[in-house]
């Protein structure tokens, strides 16, 4: 965040230096997982440099101390390209449908800057992107995905299919290899025989296909939860596997519990219900504090 | 009509009044001295046939290719300058690899096609680097193939055209056996029958006689979905039954 | 090249609140060298081709670039006598665009922007920063006020919002602003956007202010 980072220009005493830094640097602020470029290595790759040690939440005193010195003109902190927004973005597979979702807050550490972006983007009837992570990257992925879509459905004259999607998104985070798309996406579609496919990936296009993924800031919380309650791991007995009704309703449910919990999930949610008659949008509120 | 000709089929990028571009033309005409290539296309699969025009007895006849693999599911077979034929063909071949990579599955032959025609016409200013050639590609390829459209062919020529046929000949006897595939065509044909039907045009339009080294024979089965050339014991077979 | 890596002479925040059928933009006039107040008059509410408000903190020269390439834009409408075609909401495209590029090529404008119009009936207010993030809703808020004033706004916000009373949210959240963020002066700018009224920049006015507050009693 620019401005309140140049606050700390002349300001000589560590204890106020501590608490902006905290509060305004994006990427030192609280964890939203582990996946990505974090802390040090988004500023390594930001700057060139060595990577600055992230000041954590306790360790005010000598990460400060570090990062400026007193009485040697301006100092602050080096322009890192990234911000996390946070959000929380999810797909879900059955035999014939696909459900993906995510929540519309978006956010800069403590501060909400609107309740109401969505994190789902519609391909075509078979297929939905949802993803977290920096909002600015996740805008442009999906900008430069869209024209290799059309260029795709002009040159092979059919709409592109989920698992070429899958790949086309892998190709594409990967060829940002050294200068990583900070965003985290999950596919979830039909795939040719009808039956529900879900991708999720890494910032730099590692991806496996599974029936139940979760990527963003409320992963840690929500993907354990519908391990077991939707892909039944762990489960000696098997239940049935769950139908679309039963399967929206978890997945309301989950979101209410994240945003519960991770303040960075919240407001409302966007889902995208996709069976063979296409894909059905509906959205559902959550707190918004 | 030959004087007006004159001035204008220099430039290889330069219209005559008439709207035409010469040196176009003339690479089609040069396809008409390459040996004969004939596709046909049935509902079981598609066949390409080729003649190998073998100069000398001393001659390997297994360094004369006329028909090549792009991808698992596509064959080619050429007619005319076979050195621009190469060229196209790697074209081919990398954008059908390129299309895996990128997308995780076969890429369609119209695609593959398209995509060759695309760099038909890309010659001209010899400084330019995305210009590879200084004057058209002297040559007209048979695209083979199977994909989730079923057998499919397709022609091109030096002018970047394209056409999709269900049979159709290149080469210097093109204009003989395009009349036999004309008359012995029929939809229903299976692809044992279009084998034959493509060996025995071959056999009436060939100078030399033909044998099982001096002809290629791919095909893509539907059943298979993937191109196979034959060897000589399988050609000798079905020569053997013409 | 030289590249700015951090910002030098700033402005703080900016804010922005729809009301019914238009847009208001406010912010004061500080440049700030770090904690110097150093110049007292650059105008950071500027209007852009005949429809959009643009707010913006941060470096105050990367502020003034960014006017010269949405100017660049818009001259060609007025080279080729057409009339004004960039909407409020092409044109935040645009900027988040613009800023999405620097960042990505690590030479960033170090901005925050509030832009604001109406066209057609379509009332705009959405945000661009540094890094290329972007969106829309009925408030926006830069630099400190992100914090301290936009809980206020998005309180006072209501779709009926009349102009009066959206002047006087911002006067009222500018006015805490003051009170809170040191790096302001009392000194600011409104700018209002409306269909039928166009743009509007006031001149810099002061806010009253009551430090009573502050007094010791005894």
């Amino acid at each position: 965040m620019a401005f309140p980072m140049q606050r700390e220009l002349y300001l000589p005493t560590v204890p106020t230096l501590t608490v902006s830094s905290q509060m305004h640097s994006g990427l030192s602020g609280p964890s939203l997982g582990s996946h990505g470029p974090s802390g040090p290595m988004a500023a390594r790759l930001a700057t060139g440099k060595q990577a600055p040690v992230a000041p954590s939440r306790f360790s005010a005193a000598s990460s400060s101390s570090a990062a400026v010195t007193v009485g040697s003109g301006p100092k602050t902190a080096a322009f890192s390209p990234y911000v996390l927004n946070g959000g929380t973005a999810l797909a879900l597979a059955g035999k014939d449908f696909c459900i993906v979702a995510g929540d519309t807050r978006m956010s800069a550490g403590y501060e909400i800057h609107t309740r109401n972006k969505p994190k789902t983007y519609r391909i075509n009837d078979k297929c939905s992107i949802a993803m977290a992570g920096m909002q600015a990257d996740a805008t442009n992925l999906i900008k430069m995905l869209r024209f290799r879509i059309a260029m795709y459905e002009r040159k092979m004259g059919k709409p592109m299919s989920t698992q070429s999607l899958a790949q086309l998104v892998s190709t594409t985070l990967y060829r940002r290899r050294f200068f990583p798309i900070y965003a985290f996406v999950v596919i979830g579609g039909l795939d040719e025989d009808g039956v529900g496919s879900v991708y999720g990936y890494d910032a730099v296009g590692s991806f496996e296909r599974s029936t139940c993924c979760v990527q963003g800031s409320g992963t840690s919380l929500l993907q354990p939860v519908l391990d077991n309650q939707f892909d039944f791991k762990n489960h000696s007995i098997k239940p049935d596997e769950l139908t679309l009704d039963e399967s929206i309703d978890l997945v309301k449910d989950v979101f209410v519990s994240a945003g519960e919990r991770d303040i960075y999930t919240g407001d409302s949610v966007e889902m995208h219900i996709i069976t063979a008659d296409g894909v059905r949008v509906e959205t559902f509120d959550l707190k918004r504090d | 009509m030959f004087l007006t000709r004159s001035e204008y089929d220099r430039g290889v990028n330069t219209f005559s009044p008439e709207g035409r571009l010469f040196q176009v033309e003339y690479a089609v005409q040069a396809i008409k001295l390459g040996s004969t290539v004939i596709g046909i296309q049935t509902p079981e699969g598609v066949v390409l046939a080729a003649e190998k025009r073998l100069s000398s007895p001393l001659l390997e006849p297994w360094s004369v290719e006329k028909i090549v693999e792009i991808d698992s599911h596509i064959g080619c077979g050429m007619s005319g300058l076979t050195g621009d034929g190469r060229t196209l063909v790697e074209r081919a071949r990398v954008e059908t690899q390129s299309h895996r990579f990128t997308f995780n599955e076969p890429m369609s032959v119209l695609a593959t096609t398209q995509a060759v025609c695309d760099v038909a016409l890309s010659f001209g200013d010899r400084d330019a680097e995305d210009k590879p050639m200084s004057r058209p590609f002297g040559v007209a390829l048979l695209f083979a193939g199977v994909d989730e459209n079923g057998p499919v062919l397709y022609q091109t020529d030096p002018s970047g055209t394209f056409l999709q046929y269900k049979a159709v000949a290149i080469g210097a006897a093109s204009e003989g056996a395009n009349n036999h595939l004309e008359e012995q065509y029929n939809p229903e044909m299976t692809l044992e029958e279009a084998i034959r039907c493509a060996l025995s045009i071959l056999k009436q339009v060939m100078e030399d006689k033909i044998s099982d080294i001096n002809v290629e024979v791919g095909v893509v089965p539907v059943e298979t979905g993937l191109y196979r050339i034959m060897d000589a014991e399988e050609i000798q077979g079905h020569l053997e039954a013409l | 090249m030289q590249r700015t890596q951090q910002p030098i002479v700033t402005g703080t925040s900016v804010l922005g609140i729809k009301f019914d059928g238009g847009v208001m933009v406010a912010a004061d006039t500080l440049g700030s060298y770090g904690s110097l107040a150093r110049f007292r008059d650059l105008r950071r509410v500027r209007q852009a081709g005949e429809y959009t408000l643009l707010g913006g903190s941060g470096d105050y020269m990367d502020f003034e670039a960014m006017l010269e390439y949405v100017d660049e834009l818009l001259l060609e409408d007025t080279t080729l006598d057409a009339p004004p075609s960039y909407t409020p909401r092409e044109l935040h495209q645009y900027l988040a665009r613009i800023y999405y590029n620097k960042r990505s090529e690590f030479d960033p404008l170090w901005n925050q922007l509030v832009v604001g119009g109406v066209r057609d009936g379509d009332v705009f207010l959405g945000y661009v920063d540094l890094q290329g993030t972007h969106y829309e809703d009925e408030t926006v808020a830069t630099g400190y006020g992100s914090y301290i004033a936009r809980p206020l706004l998005r309180e006072a916000y209501r779709d009926d919002l009349t102009e009066a009373e959206a002047r006087k949210v911002l006067e009222d959240a500018m006015r805490v602003l003051f009170y809170r963020d040191a790096r302001t002066i009392n000194r600011i700018q409104i700018g209002v956007a409306t269909e039928a009224g166009g743009i509007d920049i006031s001149e810099p006015f002061e806010l009253e202010t009551d430090w009573t507050v502050g007094i010791r009693k005894h």
